[in-house]
């Protein structure tokens, strides 16, 4: 609108220093002026306009503001809702195993006298030390027995020679495997020296116990323990009277 | 400060100065190289206002766009406003355990 402003406004300039030297085209100089007044209210019309507009970008810029407020509000919301759901992710995952665990145990129910008996057994023989009520002649032992020791690595690989071949787990003979050479030496003196004792082993006799057994039923080894005690009893009470000496 | 610049900022008077160099013109009969130079500097001085005022008017907020398409961007925004706001309703009404029924 300017640019036509400014050619309306050339032209009248033009045409009045020519009218002004040949005197002619009046009529075309009334009409220029009030095309440039006409595009003067024009340009004062638009500029209303353009004050108009002004406004309302004054309100666009408040929406976007606004706008732009609820956007932080929505990503801190669901911020807390990707925290809110790891956090129950988690709890679900711990109450479906505590879950699977309550199945397992209602489908295999152990009666308590059981579990105490067992619990009393375990605390019987891997104390540190005897029950304050223990008295000779008392089964009960706050350490390994004979038949214990015998079902644990060490016992099993004294068993080794006895076969003939090497009957050692599964698991010691990966870690004997990965292990360096030294614990491989280990195990060569530990089975010389079990050779020298396979007559003393032999002169016991239940060499058969626990070698291939990896779990204890305690229900079932209860007659066994019960003739360990009598076997040890004599130990006891032996060591017992060598204690009262 | 480009963006706090309005309308009245704007000087569109230029129907004076022109009505100016009409009568300077008039007067050339009389002092011609007076007149001259007069005209010449009022000129000068209208096409200085005028690129002003093209700069001014350029600055103006909100000129990008006519007024049509102003109006419908701010109710597209309005309407994104609103879904936001009942989004962010709708988060904070929810119920704060959904427990599935079996």
């Amino acid at each position: 609108m300017i640019i036509f402003y400014l050619k309306l406004y050339r032209e009248l300039i033009e045409n009045l220093s020519a009218g002004r030297q040949q005197k002619i085209n009046v009529q075309h100089q009334l009409l220029l002026t009030e095309q440039l007044v006409a595009t003067d209210n024009e340009i004062k019309a638009t500029l209303k306009v353009a004050e108009h507009q002004a406004e309302v970008e004054k309100k666009v810029d408040a929406i976007k503001e606004e706008i732009e407020t609820q956007d932080q509000h929505i990503t801190q919301m669901q911020k807390h809702f990707k925290e809110a759901e790891n956090i129950l992710a988690t709890a679900l995952f711990q109450a479906k195993q505590k879950l699977q665990s309550i199945n397992k145990a209602s489908k295999h129910p152990v009666s308590s006298e059981d579990l105490i008996k067992y619990a009393h057994r375990i605390s019987a023989s891997n104390a540190v030390c005897a029950p304050l009520t223990w008295q000779p002649g008392d089964a009960r032992r706050p350490y390994p027995t004979d038949i214990e020791m015998r079902m644990g690595y060490l016992g099993r690989l004294s068993d080794l020679p006895l076969n003939g071949h090497i009957m050692q787990p599964q698991g010691l003979a990966d870690m004997v495997r990965s292990n360096n050479q030294i614990v491989k030496q280990i195990l060569k003196l530990d089975r010389q020296a079990s050779q020298q004792n396979q007559f003393a082993w032999h002169s016991t006799g239940d060499m058969h116990i626990g070698v291939n057994s990896g779990v204890i039923d305690t229900r079932n080894h209860s007659k066994d323990v019960a003739e360990d005690v009598e076997v040890m009893s004599t130990d006891s009470s032996s060591s017992s009277s060598s204690d009262s000496q | 400060m480009e963006n706090t610049l309005t309308v009245n900022d704007v000087d569109t008077d230029f129907l004076p100065l022109i009505h100016d160099i009409i009568k300077s013109g008039e007067r050339e009969n009389h002092e011609p190289q007076k007149s001259a130079q007069e005209i010449s500097q009022k000129i000068q001085d209208l096409q200085k206002k005028i690129d002003q005022a093209r700069s001014d008017i350029r600055k103006l907020p909100g000129i990008q766009y006519n007024s049509e398409q102003q109006l419908k961007a701010m109710d597209d925004l309005r309407q994104s406003l609103q879904m936001k706001r009942q989004l962010l309703l709708k988060y904070r009404h929810m119920y704060s355990f959904d427990v599935p029924k079996y």
